[in-house]
């Protein structure tokens, strides 16, 4: 037998009888819209910056009439008072700005809430502004877009002043959530390098959700959207998007829950039994014996479920989950081929933002964990990083914090070294074949999270070396496996590395 | 304003989709699946169409998005919920697609056995024809790490195959 010969037929013969949908399906373009929406400003919108400049004062600019409007929108007053200084240092070269956000007295947090804070990491290029921001509170990095419509021409060009659609847009997870949206306009003053967006209508939906929030801007405290557009606040701080969570009661949290718990007490068979028959999840570990291509079928492989737990047990892993969302499952886009992808099945998507400690190795991060259910019915599990080093961790060490720790050991225990490390996979290269979105990146410096579905050409980037699975195998209840990245180290040597991590804790 | 789409688009899906999702089947071993990918990678690279420095570098950029798309596929929700339903078409595969020359049938399944990175390295080698150092640079590992991944793809399923052909 000729084995190359052979696999080569055989994938053209696979590959053969494989075509497309013949044009470009309806989903695909109305995504490509969205994107091309967000992205390159293809459809007009801009975004929704609230922000502040207080070290100038204002001037009769801000308070002149608006321009009329474009005639679909005229039938629209305008109103002066709802000129929104934005920050010109956000807007100028090679500077950032800073949001100050603090929040009081505010109700308690539901799962679904979101107020996002506003840093500006990236600089503007080609019309597009864009930064990162972060859920108050949850400490949890999310992403937000900010998008100067390229039809607000005034804006890319010069001074000036434009009517623009005008999108404010936050989010969550994968999804992006629409905040606010409408005419706004856009003013560009050159001369004072600032820039201001005026929005007709403007009242993301989700605001009411934060009455009664004291709002702390730069040392000045305002309540409510009107308060925050209206005060003066301390240049250099740039504010703020209210991302809309519509509020929900995700119905599967119990079986979370459940789940959670059973995780923390290393109760394999409770763990288990929450699943359905056929479920399955996707540990961080790679299993070597598992011939599943997708994860851990627990009915199938117990015995890699219960090396799994013993892992979780070596390194006191715990998990706190801090919110979830649901998303019911949408009709396919693509139904059309085959039609065999109908499903009579209600899957329901949850997402959760998780808080991971694991405690032997006093590591926190925060994760992402996805289910997937039939009702209330769980049939699969995985987990993603979100936040590799969250700012607001009860954990000593961030994974930064892990990685100087394994160059301090390095550095005075090389032996230690040599039997406790392991080598990261060293993840994707950067993309080669196209222009860095963002000049920031093109130099080596942080790149933004991208709120729309291709984070994950970011995630690679940063998360490959803890997200892939190490080049060690280590081996425990008779399971070989390949650890993950996030925690590449033989549980066998537990007790050692522990004492070793806090030693470099020890020795400051 | 730059307002090319879907015409743009369209005119790149027209070339480059069947190839794309064929990629994408052979990396996954399902057709929804493949068909989903095909259209995320489309998704994603129709709003980079304009940025790419090199145009006759958009196949290639494709190419990386369907292998990208393919290995972290898990993570997303839509493939997630196809997942069952792979499993009922694969069998269904198996059964009604029964031309077996020279064990293609053990093949193929063996070929889904291996790590994705095993198999990535087979399918790019062997359909995609792409040299070691494409391939490794596809992969994001080096040209010696590409040859281990393929040999030890191609000894794992000579192995295989070998054996179930014995049995």
């Amino acid at each position: 037998m000729n084995l190359d010969q052979d696999v080569r037929a055989m994938l053209r013969e696979r590959a053969d009888g494989v075509a497309a949908a013949p044009v470009v399906p309806d989903g695909t373009v109305r995504r490509v819209r969205v994107r091309k929406a967000l992205w390159t400003g293809g459809v007009a919108l801009g975004v929704a910056a609230i922000a502040v400049a207080g070290a100038f004062a204002r001037s009769a600019m801000w308070t002149d009439t608006a321009p009329v409007p474009p005639a679909e929108r005229s039938s629209r007053t305008e109103s002066a008072k709802t000129i929104v200084e934005g920050n010109g240092e956000v807007h100028s070269r090679a500077v950032r700005g800073n949001c100050e956000l603090s929040l009081s007295n505010c109700p308690d947090e539901l799962p679904g809430d979101h107020l996002l804070s506003v840093t500006v990491s990236a600089s503007e290029e080609g019309g597009e502004v864009s930064g990162s921001g972060s859920i108050e509170g949850g400490g949890l990095d999310d992403s937000f877009t900010i998008r100067c419509s390229k039809e607000v021409d005034d804006y890319r060009s010069g001074e000036g002043r434009r009517w623009g659609h005008v999108l404010m847009v936050g989010g969550t997870f994968d999804e992006g959530v629409r905040a606010g949206e409408g005419m706004a306009l856009v003013i560009r003053d050159l001369a004072r390098d600032r820039l201001a967006i005026w929005f007709q209508e403007s009242v993301p939906q989700t605001i009411p959700g934060k009455d009664g929030c004291d709002w702390m801007l730069g040392g000045v405290e305002v309540r409510g959207l009107d308060d925050l557009i209206y005060e003066p606040v301390t240049r250099g701080n740039f504010t703020l998007g209210t991302v809309p969570p519509a509020k929900q009661e995700v119905a599967q949290m119990p079986i979370i829950r459940q789940m959670t718990n059973a995780l923390n007490a290393k109760d394999t068979d409770t763990f288990m039994d929450l699943f359905v028959r056929n479920g399955w999840f996707q540990p961080r570990e790679l299993f070597l014996g598992n011939r599943d291509t997708e994860g851990l079928r627990i009915k199938n492989d117990p015995a890699s479920v219960e090396a799994w737990m013993a892992i979780n047990e070596a390194w006191e892993l715990e998990a706190e989950v801090i919110g979830c969302t649901s998303e019911p499952a949408s009709p396919p886009e693509w139904n059309e081929f085959p039609p065999s992808r109908a499903s009579a099945r209600r899957d329901v998507f949850v997402g959760c933002e998780v808080t991971t400690r694991w405690h032997t190795l006093s590591l926190e991060v925060t994760e992402e964990w996805l289910y997937e259910f039939d009702g209330t019915t769980l049939l699969t599990w995985g987990t993603g990083l979100l936040d590799i080093n969250p700012p607001d961790r009860t954990l000593p060490l961030g994974v930064d914090g892990l990685l100087d720790w394994e160059s301090w050991l390095k550095a005075n225990r090389p032996e230690d070294a040599g039997r406790y490390l392991s080598s990261r996979w060293t993840g994707p290269k950067r993309d080669d074949y196209m222009e860095p979105p963002y000049p920031a990146c093109a130099h080596g410096g942080p790149c933004p999270d991208e709120w729309i579905d291709n984070r994950n050409v970011w995630d690679n980037t940063k998360f490959a070396p803890f997200a892939n699975t190490a080049e060690a195998q280590w081996s425990i209840n008779g399971q070989d496996y390949a650890p993950s990245g996030l925690v590449p180290y033989n549980p066998a040597l537990a007790d050692e590395i522990e004492a070793s991590i806090q030693a470099y804790l020890a020795a400051g | 304003m730059r307002q090319s789409w879907p015409g743009e688009l369209g005119e790149f899906y027209a070339l480059h989709a069947d190839s794309a999702k064929r990629l994408a089947y052979l990396l996954t071993g399902d057709k929804e699946l493949a068909e989903d990918i095909t259209q995320d990678a489309f998704v994603k690279i129709a709003g980079r169409l304009g940025g790419l420095r090199n145009r006759d570098a958009s196949a290639a950029y494709l190419r990386q998005t369907v292998v990208n798309l393919s290995r972290s596929h898990f993570r997303r929700k839509r493939v997630e919920r196809t997942y069952l339903q792979r499993e009922a078409s694969m069998h269904r595969t198996e059964m009604v697609e029964g031309r077996d020359v020279l064990g293609a049938d053990a093949l193929w399944n063996e070929l889904h056995r291996l790590a994705y990175r095993q198999r990535c390295a087979v399918v790019l080698r062997y359909y995609e024809d792409l040299s070691e150092q494409q391939s490794a640079e596809l992969l994001g590992c080096s040209v010696g790490a590409l040859k281990a991944l393929t040999n030890r793809a191609m000894e794992q399923l000579r192995a295989n195959v070998g054996s179930e052909a014995r049995a």
